[in-house]
């Protein structure tokens, strides 16, 4: 199983593209700050288990994102895993 | 006897890299959202790196009454997050190099430090200026956004004006 260690560059860009993605472009109301969406990010303790069809996970970020709609946290838990895998974030 | 406000009559944003432009902002929320529209100047969400608006106001014939200030306009789509911006102020006469003035950053480093609440509010800051003009004077203010503890993650529109209250 790969593991990754995120830099504290690396979150800040993920809270980046989140902010930029889902507060600037649909013009919403940006509801979280960027250094609690980095402590989210950072502190998030979370397993999703994939296999035979069934999928597994226990959403566990902390306020304000944990009230933000299942959209906002799904979206930022893939932009988690894209930097994790090397995927840019454009 | 109080007066102003005085708005720039220049305003250059070309030293930002891309971070401010000259942009309007219209609430998103309210009864006529259509007349809410307000030209001012915009700062990225997030902001990665300082960035400076370089604003000079011609001063009148006669100079009204009263302390000097800089009254700042602002306005977030944001119920959460901070904003940081330092404040310069220099004057210069007809004949002389604006460039050779005495420029002073206002104390508090930043001067200003804007915590957002409330999305789409007016939300208001008045900074007292050392430098004081005289009549004709062409008065400078920078406004430089600061990145450092800059959480605002929304973009935000700003106003500037001078006031003598």
């Amino acid at each position: 199983m790969a593991s990754v260690v995120f830099t504290q560059q690396q979150i800040q860009q993920i809270a980046v593209h989140f902010a930029q993605e889902q507060f600037v472009k649909p013009n919403s109301t940006a509801t979280a700050a960027l250094d609690q969406l980095q402590s989210a990010i950072s502190t998030l303790a979370m397993s999703i288990s994939i296999g035979g069809g069934t999928v597994s996970f226990t959403p566990a970020f902390t306020p304000p994102v944990s009230s933000m709609s299942a959209a906002m946290q799904a979206a930022l838990i893939g932009y988690i895993i894209q930097m994790a895998m090397g995927v840019p974030l454009t | 006897m109080a007066g102003g406000p005085i708005l720039p009559t220049s305003i250059y944003l070309g030293g930002a890299s891309g971070n401010l432009s000259p942009t309007f902002y219209t609430s998103g929320a309210g009864t006529t959202t259509v007349n809410s529209t307000i030209e001012g100047v915009g700062v990225v969400a997030s902001l990665g790196s300082d960035a400076s608006a370089v604003m000079q106001f011609n001063m009148p014939e006669v100079l009204p009454a009263g302390t000097l200030k800089l009254r700042v306009l602002a306005l977030a789509n944001a119920t959460s997050g901070v904003a940081k911006l330092d404040i310069i102020d220099g004057r210069t006469p007809a004949g002389s190099n604006i460039a050779n003035a005495t420029f002073t950053t206002e104390a508090g480093s930043p001067t200003i430090s804007q915590t957002w609440a409330t999305a789409d509010i007016l939300v208001e800051n008045k900074v007292t200026l050392t430098q004081q003009p005289t009549a004709n004077d062409i008065y400078t203010v920078v406004a430089t956004f600061r990145t450092a503890s800059w959480t605002l993650a929304a973009t935000s529109v700003w106003q500037f004006s001078l006031v003598w209250e």
